[in-house]
């Protein structure tokens, strides 16, 4: 397989189907992101796109300090950030996100039920108190938990220090026990 | 270590990185002498176990091809030159796929074939080629009107009206019956006066026009006098 910095190169030089590749690499793990920080399909979507038409254009600035995905989770979050603060009407966001996750949580449970270690409901309540977390929070309980990037790569990607991680995931992780004992998790 | 110090540290367990010089062995230590920290362990652990079964959520099928759409659509609109942006947009229409720079290419070949033409016919209009004006006066009602090249279609035919040229002046007897007016432009402006080159070119009456709009005109009344 091609290394992802041989594509960004190729992708500097004209070769769009070089970057069409990292896309192809790439676009699962960054839906992901956008799904967990947006809290709807819709928006995850735009974002996604958005993240990878915003890569391409600046391309150019990757500079090989870092990973291609480390960058591209960057990019990711920062058009999270964008969405987020066009989107005004954050309540009723959250409100269909808990709906939709909660009936995505139950076609899982159909389809493979032997994964299903915890129960329905209780991964809809989790997703809803994600959801709920401040967005500095939530990015870093995603990239942690759910994206499972070590400490040096959330780092990187938020650009801080891992002590500024960890501390931070730290008070994420009380936050996020308190609001799911408020659901008697 | 304290309950306040040892809860800090509780997300941190699994990074050994994060514990300093014999903090861990501290925390490890507070927390099994302490039972309110263990009840926090646990819930944080179960929170954590809970958190880490949760799946990325899969995209949808399609979102893959769209986005990929939309990067070749970006390339194509970065790399068209702006001159050529009415061909790519006309190419666009016919769906056919071709590369920015072929599209950048035939914009330039197309640009350049009008220029070439457009300077020919504004600075190269040799109307003695003029076929159908020839033939128009032939049938027209000025029989005797000669057309005669224009002056950079002198130049560019090597017409050196310098030593064998005679300068004719039309007199107004041989006009014949013309009216004064002419469709709609008088008479006089049509025939004037010329210097030719005797050697190139055949003076049968001396009498000239140059202007393609006036023989354009009286080739198009003469059509109308004939239907």
């Amino acid at each position: 397989m091609i290394p992802d910095d041989v594509l960004v190169h190729k992708t500097v030089e004209g070769d769009v189907e070089a970057f069409n590749e990292l896309v192809s690499r790439h676009h699962a793990r960054i839906y992901g992101l956008t799904n967990k920080m947006l809290g709807n399909t819709e928006d995850a979507e735009d974002a996604t796109q958005e993240t990878f038409l915003q890569a391409y254009k600046s391309i150019k600035s990757f500079r090989f300090q870092s990973k291609f995905g480390t960058w591209l989770y960057q990019v990711a979050l920062n058009t999270c950030k964008q969405h987020l603060r066009k989107s005004k009407n954050r309540d009723k966001l959250i409100e269909a996100y808990t709906e939709e996750s909660a009936a995505r949580g139950m076609t899982e449970d159909r389809e493979i039920p032997e994964r299903q270690v915890v129960k329905t409901e209780q991964k809809a309540q989790v997703q809803a108190a994600i959801d709920r977390l401040p967005p500095k929070q939530r990015e870093i309980v995603t990239l942690y938990y759910i994206q499972q990037l070590k400490y040096k790569e959330i780092a990187e990607i938020l650009n801080c220090s891992i002590g500024t991680v960890a501390s931070r995931l730290n008070l994420a992780m009380q936050n996020l026990k308190h609001k799911l004992e408020r659901y008697q998790y | 270590m304290n309950c306040e110090q040892t809860r800090e540290k509780l997300v941190l367990h699994r990074q050994e990185s994060m514990f300093k010089g014999n903090e861990k062995q501290e925390f490890l230590e507070h927390l099994r002498s302490c039972e309110s920290c263990q009840e926090e362990y646990e819930g944080l652990l179960h929170t954590a176990a809970v958190l880490e079964n949760l799946e990325s959520p899969e995209p949808p099928p399609e979102l893959l091809g769209k986005i990929q759409d939309q990067i070749r659509e970006l390339h194509k609109k970065q790399n068209t030159a702006i001159f050529a942006a009415p061909f790519s947009w006309i190419i666009g229409k016919f769906k056919v796929n071709l590369s920015p720079k072929l599209v950048n290419g035939m914009a330039m070949v197309c640009y350049l074939l009008v220029s070439v033409f457009l300077v020919k016919v504004i600075f190269f209009d040799d109307t003695s080629n003029d076929d159908f004006a020839m033939t128009a006066m032939d049938n027209s009602r000025l029989p005797r009107m000669r057309i005669s090249p224009s002056h950079w279609g002198s130049m560019k035919h090597g017409i050196k009206p310098i030593n064998n040229t005679k300068t004719i002046v039309t007199p107004s007897k041989e006009r014949g019956n013309l009216p004064d007016q002419f469709a709609g432009m008088p008479v006089s402006d049509l025939w004037h006066t010329r210097t030719a080159n005797e050697v190139t070119d055949t003076v049968i009456d001396g009498q000239f026009t140059n202007s393609i709009r006036n023989k354009l005109t009286l080739f198009w009344s003469d059509i109308k006098a004939n239907l």
